[in-house]
């Protein structure tokens, strides 16, 4: 084994190659992410971020390579990560509250005849309680601010009580306070050792919120720290083109 | 008086067949409702559709083998069977269809579900002399007709169906919900879906013979999206939906008795007025409690009227170029905000607050700096002075630090008047 210290690893990806039909979406990214970092995934729309998301689930067939959560094949490592959906796949009219949803995280606690104990109401007031999102309880979830919506999920899954989350554009079409929010969420789950891998599309705020980022287009181009891997040259590769307006930007900023 | 509404109301009971026709309906109306909750909330509804009408070829070809096998007897079994056979095959051949290449889920669906009853009528008029099943009966049922055999499988799917829905009932949320967290924890979605499909075929060949293939339909899904209306909470929705469908079938017998019309277009005539009184009146969601809501919104750009009016000295009501019924409402709206002072409102004056006068300022700034952009845009100082009016609404933090910084910070606007400094606070 080639990779650093194998023991500390939470999610090891070794020449992960999937493609859609003939269409490959991930040709052979190797990446290990050690335990306890927050991992931003960056790249241009169509770079396979999704896909790669859900390989770590372990429900997209692989062409090549492995997946590997805590040095355990993926396939056998069912309910060790924990998933927050896109805002745009949920049906907010969906008639369930926020306990609703949170209790959806001890779902996978509980075989399917047993029922859900004290414990997991437990588990799931608690984290409510850690989102500071107690006192809507009762609410449906569309009666909610952007924000609130985002804090309920991240409480389901710490409610999952897996040590990996996985967040699909969480920053997506939030405002800033939401967007303080947020990465509040993503330092208190870092402060509890957990494993953050989080979808991300804006590369302006990449820097202030991971550890580490993966830049990504079907390849892997980048993956290290953020000062490093955001560097013009290599974005403007990965990114073709469509990066004159970022520069200018940023030499506004300045 | 009390003759006339004892033969509406209470005669009805007194013959066997309301009866029976009440009590299968019920059961039948119960168990499509709750499911319906499901079908409704995956946006099934199209399937649902296309299922009932696919089960003709298994309920005919099933109909056929059980008769060869034990002739003259137990053909309800076979029913049973090849109609289940018939909605697993519809779901797995829509599902390989939209999966296959260009083709979408709906055309899939729609040439499924045709190309299967097809199928169903050929076999039918094929076999006419061997398949007991009249076509009219398939589309129409016949609940005042319902043998105590119908009644008895209907009780017996109804129970089948609530219990599954009961014992899974975490399953079936979570996978409707959120099928990907679903399928992350390993529960299994595909076979939750076949579930579903399982259980929408057995009601519905359990209570085609009541009221036929498209009324079924109606059953499983209008009380649902009714009570789909009156509630956000499932399991709450799953009990009107189960109240709205005996509603509808007990007033839907009662309306076939007055007026003497067919059972099963009766019960779901009146399910169908009940959704539009519920569409409606409901609370919350329907149509009155929105256009209320809709009324009672103050346009938020009447608002900053008042706001700039009200800074640039204007103090009465009456005054406002609005008219004093908009302004009036606008003024309501900004004490609650504590944008106004409540004191001098009631005398028809208007004083801003603290937070009335910040928030003034800012949209005074706004007034301002759009007027300067559109000015260096090269409007006429009197066009830009009309545009800014309408687009001084627009006055993100950001496009006024854009606008601020592009005309070099000013102090005086365009007009001399002293433009109120950026507000800290945001």
């Amino acid at each position: 084994m080639s990779g650093p210290d194998q023991s500390n690893s939470a999610v090891s990806i070794e020449h992960l190659t999937v493609s859609y039909q003939t269409k490959p979406v991930l040709v052979d990214i190797s990446l290990e992410v050690p335990r306890g970092t927050v991992v931003g995934i960056l790249g241009p729309n169509g770079a396979g971020k999704s896909t790669i998301i859900k390989s770590i689930m372990g429900f997209v067939p692989r062409d090549f390579g492995s997946v590997r959560i805590f040095n355990e094949p993926v396939d056998d490592a069912c309910g060790l990560v924990a998933y927050v959906p896109q805002r745009g796949q949920i049906d907010w009219n969906f008639p369930v509250t926020v306990r609703d949803v949170v209790m959806m995280g001890r779902y996978g606690h509980r075989r399917w005849y047993q029922s859900m104990r004290a414990l997991d109401r437990a588990k799931a007031s608690e984290a409510l309680e850690s989102v500071r999102m107690s006192e809507f309880m009762d609410r449906q979830i569309g009666q909610l601010s952007g924000g609130q919506q985002q804090r309920v999920f991240m409480a389901r899954a710490l409610a999952q009580e897996s040590e990996i989350l996985l967040l699909d554009e969480p920053f997506a079409g939030v405002d800033a306070a939401t967007e303080r929010a947020i990465a509040g969420l993503l330092a208190q789950a870092k402060e509890q050792n957990k494993t953050v891998i989080v979808v991300h599309h804006d590369l302006e705020t990449a820097a202030e919120f991971f550890d580490a980022v993966v830049l990504l287009n079907r390849r892997l181009y980048a993956y290290g720290p953020p000062r490093e891997v955001l560097d013009q040259g290599l974005l403007a590769e990965v990114y073709g083109g469509k990066l004159r307006n970022l520069s200018w930007r940023q030499e506004e900023a300045t | 008086m009390s003759m006339w509404l004892y033969d509406l109301l209470i005669e009805p009971w007194t013959h066997a067949y309301f009866i029976k026709a009440a009590l299968g309906g019920s059961i039948i109306a119960v168990a499509c409702a709750v499911l319906g909750c499901y079908i409704i909330l995956r946006k099934m509804a199209f399937i649902g559709d296309a299922m009932s009408h696919a089960l003709l070829p298994g309920v005919g070809i099933g109909y056929l083998v059980m008769n060869a096998l034990f002739p003259g007897g137990f053909t309800a079994g076979g029913l049973l069977l090849g109609a289940l056979i018939a909605a697993v095959l519809t779901s797995l051949c829509i599902s390989f269809l939209s999966n296959a290449g260009r083709i979408a889920e709906d055309t899939a669906i729609g040439i499924i579900y045709t190309g299967l009853f097809a199928a169903g009528v050929v076999i039918l008029t094929r076999f006419q002399q061997h398949i007991n099943i009249d076509l009219n009966h398939f589309f129409q049922g016949d609940i005042y007709g319902i043998a105590w055999s119908d009644l008895w499988l209907g009780a017996a799917v109804a129970s089948v169906v609530l219990a599954v829905i009961i014992i899974f009932y975490r399953h079936l949320t979570i996978v409707s919900f959120d099928p990907t967290m679903a399928a992350s924890i390993g529960l299994p979605t595909h076979f939750i879906h076949i579930l579903l499909t399982v259980m929408i075929a057995l009601i519905c060949v359990a209570g085609i013979s009541m009221v036929g293939v498209i009324m079924i339909v109606g059953l499983l899904i209008t009380p649902a999206a009714l009570a789909y209306l009156l509630t956000d909470r499932l399991p709450h929705m799953m009990i009107w939906a189960a109240v709205m469908g005996v509603l509808s079938v007990v007033l839907g017998l009662y309306f076939s008795e007055w007026v003497n019309a067919s059972g099963g277009g009766s019960i779901m005539f009146v399910g169908f007025l009940l959704f539009i009184v519920g569409l409606i009146l409901a609370p919350r969601y329907g149509l009155l409690a929105a256009w209320l809501r809709r009324r009672r919104i103050v346009p938020q750009a009447d608002i900053e009227d008042v706001l700039k009016l009200a800074y640039e000295g204007c103090c009465q009501l009456s005054d406002m170029a609005m008219g004093v019924v908009r302004a009036t409402k606008a003024a309501r709206q900004m004490v609650g905000e504590e944008l106004l002072d409540p004191t001098s409102l009631r005398q028809g004056s208007i004083l801003l607050t603290d937070k009335g006068r910040q928030e003034a300022a800012h949209i005074m700034r706004s007034h301002q700096l759009w007027e300067g952009h559109l000015i260096q845009a090269g409007m006429t100082a009197q066009a830009a002075h009309e545009a800014a009016e309408a687009l001084e609404h627009l006055h993100h933090r950001e496009v006024l630090v854009d606008f601020a910084a592009e005309l070099e910070h000013p102090v005086l606007d365009v007009d001399g008047r002293p433009i109120p400094p950026a507000d800290s606070s945001g």
